[in-house]
């Protein structure tokens, strides 16, 4: 429930505002994305699986965040921006792709 | 092991299987397995992270559509300004162009009040009008012949190099074929054609002193129609034309017009101009005051018979006007 009204209010807020992303900021704004999908099909799985949990959800979506931020950050600085950023998007992707075949498992028993 | 592998045709799937199998995100699965361990049976309720944490999750995926063409290539939105600019830049060259069709008109107009009323002046003026029609100068009417080509039907339009696509060559063909002929003016799309008119492709258009046309490329010609259009027939242009269209597609049609209107050429520079001096300047200023009160005609007359012999001496000290 809770959830749901933030992923609502988040929305909105995107929405309505759409705070200009400052440009030093852009190129992390699709890792973002990606780290974000990845905590909304985790959580939903978990949710699924019964054993959600507020904090795990909550420092599980920042430290991927970070992380990805941070790996693309050192590799942008090392001239290998781009191939951490795949690499990152991958592995993400991969996280994704898993935690989606568990929901589909979950909804439709196949 | 290693021939069970060979044979399966799915082999190289394994990876992305093996991948999915496996439990990639278990964070909550450990966390309930220490949780069970623990043996703290109810989840922990964290309400305010959990709240902002989705708050951030839903605005960054918002984010992401919101701000599409933030992340849109950069090369498209340059292409975007470069075509606003060059549409601005082509609105300035039409409004400069206007402005000196008019401007050229009024010089025009001027000259004829000056070289009116002599012999010498009829005479200039005689001689200029047929320099100014063969430079392009002036607006031409008169018989002539139409040649339109245009691509070929089967033409593929997003291809440059499509062979069915008309190219700067194959017009540059006609127009030469055409003053071969024995054109005296010659338009493409209603631009008139000068001595040092060009006509280039740039990118996928053709460039008609230097502004781009669009096919059906009409080319007309004033000139004798029968005499123009049996000559060019024969000319090699003409010749060459055919065989474009037989192994090309092209398609080409010749007609005549007992009236043609060719415009005055818009793009002409002149090689060398003179600036009158302040006298000549005074003179021509009166010669136009008096062209347009247009009072007593003896006045009117002397002005003008002294701005023709004023005219005279700038075209023999300042040469090629």
């Amino acid at each position: 429930m809770i959830a749901a009204i933030g992923l609502v209010i988040g929305i909105v807020l995107g929405v309505v505002l759409q705070p200009a992303v400052p440009i030093w900021l852009q190129p992390y704004l699709p890792i973002a994305i990606v780290a974000a999908m990845d905590a909304v099909f985790g959580a939903t799985r978990a949710l699924l699986d019964d054993v959600f949990d507020d904090r795990v959800f909550v420092v599980s979506f920042l430290s991927n965040v970070l992380i990805a931020g941070l790996l693309v950050f050192l590799g942008d600085h090392l001239g290998v921006g781009a191939q951490i950023s795949t690499g990152v998007v991958v592995v993400l992707s991969m996280r994704i792709f898993a935690n989606a075949a568990a929901i589909r498992r979950h909804l439709f028993k196949a | 092991m290693t021939l069970h592998s060979v044979t399966d045709p799915a082999a190289s799937m394994r990876l992305l299987a093996d991948l999915l199998r496996e439990d990639v995100g278990q964070e909550y699965v450990t966390a309930a397995k220490r949780r069970r361990e623990e043996g703290t049976h109810e989840q922990r309720r964290w309400v305010l992270g959990l709240l902002v944490t989705c708050v951030c999750v839903a605005m960054i995926l918002a984010l992401g559509v919101v701000q599409r063409d933030a992340t849109e290539p950069a090369a498209i939105k340059a292409r975007a300004a470069l075509i606003v600019r060059a549409q601005q830049a082509q609105a300035r060259v039409d409004q400069l162009e206007a402005q000196l069709t008019a401007t050229r008109s009024t010089v025009s107009d001027l000259q004829s009040a000056i070289v009116a009323d002599s012999a010498a002046g009829a005479e200039v003026s005689g001689r200029l009008n047929v320099l100014e029609m063969d430079a392009g100068y002036t607006a031409v009417v008169g018989p002539g012949l139409i040649v339109t080509i245009d691509d070929a039907a089967q033409m593929v339009a997003s291809d440059p190099g499509d062979p069915g696509r008309v190219q700067d060559r194959d017009v540059q063909l006609v127009v030469n074929g055409l003053w071969q002929s024995g054109a005296e003016a010659v338009a493409i799309n209603g631009r008139r054609l000068t001595a040092t008119t060009a006509i280039r492709t740039a990118g996928m258009a053709i460039l008609v002193d230097y502004k781009p046309i669009l096919p059906p490329y009409q080319i007309e010609a004033i000139g004798n129609p029968a005499l123009l259009a049996s000559n060019y027939a024969a000319t090699s242009s003409g010749r060459a034309l055919d065989q474009l269209v037989e192994s090309f597609g092209l398609s080409v049609d010749t007609t005549t017009s007992l009236l043609l209107h060719l415009p005055a050429a818009v793009g002409v520079a002149p090689i060398s101009a003179t600036v009158p001096s302040d006298s000549v300047r005074a003179t021509l200023s009166a010669a136009a005051s008096a062209s347009a009160s247009a009072g007593s005609s003896a006045s009117a007359g002397s002005s003008a018979s002294s701005a023709s012999s004023a005219f005279g001496s700038v075209l023999s000290t300042g040469g090629v006007l």
